[in-house]
């Protein structure tokens, strides 16, 4: 199996949870973005005179991490034009498959909340999808913290791909034993929220547990194309993700700053390969 | 669409051009020396992608923490 497919494999019970949870809008959204992904990608290559490597699932995968940043309120077009942007600027023009700075999924998803403002709102509670507050939010609002038990089981409000921590960690569990994701990235991105949330006086768990953190440390940092190659640079990475995920908690703009903090990241992984190149 | 979405896209659109032209111009005007003008060529588009894609992540994160205080 390649490793686009166990990536798909690995993000199934997520998958299916989402589409479980938010039911018709969950499907559209997910299955517009795959096919948006995967034609822009087409699209482009044809255009640039490029081989299509469409079979390589990479486009896939971006579509599908992509959807997974979605609230299902998000607008089809909206969705469509931001994965499209991710893929044909984060990942085409750079030369296509492992040769992006960025990760592609999050490029579009900074896009859209950038072009389209209002696209999240309003956030819907899971089965019935009334209009809720997701526990991050909520936070943010008024500083209660939601129950850390319904946030790692997924009885709770949020993006397609963020709802259960505990599949999350199951498909993350699966990369790593696979060998598809670096541990070193995930394991200090948790330890840094965990221990910045000790030190701001708060329950760990729930700032693990909710909000994106958990897909985001285990599926878009180990992005193997955008991540540090060596130890030391895996971990420096994980230490600033964590780092910029917690200072937008507390102090910046959004309630959520997993994509800023990736991308952000992203740009400093050139520099963390060789500033931590192995001696000869 | 609305003119928040239209103004923030042309915006983006054009400073990415700027930002990605100046650093094509500037590469290869740095590496004029070298023989193979067509690796002076994709040497300099390679920077102006990368240089171009900086910027629209850094404008995107800028433009968005601005209007979140404005």
């Amino acid at each position: 199996m390649n490793m686009m497919k166990g990536v798909l494999l690995a993000l199934a019970p997520t998958t299916l949870f989402a589409l479980y949870s938010y039911r018709l809008p969950a499907f559209i959204l997910i299955a517009a973005s795959i096919i948006a992904a995967v034609a822009a990608e087409a699209i482009y290559q044809k255009l640039a005179g490029r081989p299509l490597k469409i079979s390589n699932y990479s486009a896939v995968v971006t579509g599908l991490l992509f959807a997974f940043t979605l609230s299902p309120s998000t607008p089809v077009y909206a969705a469509v034009i931001s994965v499209a942007f991710g893929v044909i600027v984060g990942k085409e023009l750079f030369g296509g498959f492992a040769r992006n700075l960025f990760n592609p999924a999050l490029l579009g998803r900074l896009f859209l909340i950038f072009a389209f403002p209002d696209a999240l709102s309003p956030w819907r509670a899971r089965v019935d999808l009334t209009s809720t507050a997701t526990p991050l939010t909520d936070f943010w609002d008024t500083g209660e913290m939601a129950a850390t038990g319904d946030a790692f089981l997924g009885m709770v409000s949020g993006s397609l791909g963020e709802l259960s921590a505990l599949l999350i960690l199951a498909g993350g569990i699966y990369l790593i034993y696979k060998k598809y994701a670096r541990w070193k990235i995930p394991a200090s991105i948790l330890t840094t929220i965990a221990v910045f949330a000790l030190v701001m006086g708060h329950n760990p768990l729930f700032h693990l547990f909710t909000g994106s953190v958990m897909i985001g440390a285990f599926f878009y940092a180990t992005d193997p194309m955008t991540s540090p190659r060596n130890s030391k640079g895996q971990i420096v990475f994980g230490i600033g993700i964590g780092l910029i995920i917690m200072g937008m908690r507390f102090w910046g703009w959004l309630p959520e700053g997993v994509a800023f903090g990736i991308l952000v990241m992203n740009i400093f992984v050139p520099y963390l390969d060789s500033a931590f190149k192995p001696a000869r | 669409m609305t003119d928040a979405t239209l103004w923030r896209v042309v915006s983006l659109a054009f400073g990415m051009l700027i930002v990605g032209f100046a650093a094509y111009k500037s590469k290869a005007k740095s590496s004029e020396n070298q023989e193979s003008s067509k690796s002076v060529q994709k040497e300099a588009y390679q920077t102006a992608v990368k240089a171009s894609v900086i910027f629209s992540v850094i404008y995107m994160v800028i433009v968005l923490g601005a209007a979140a205080y404005l």
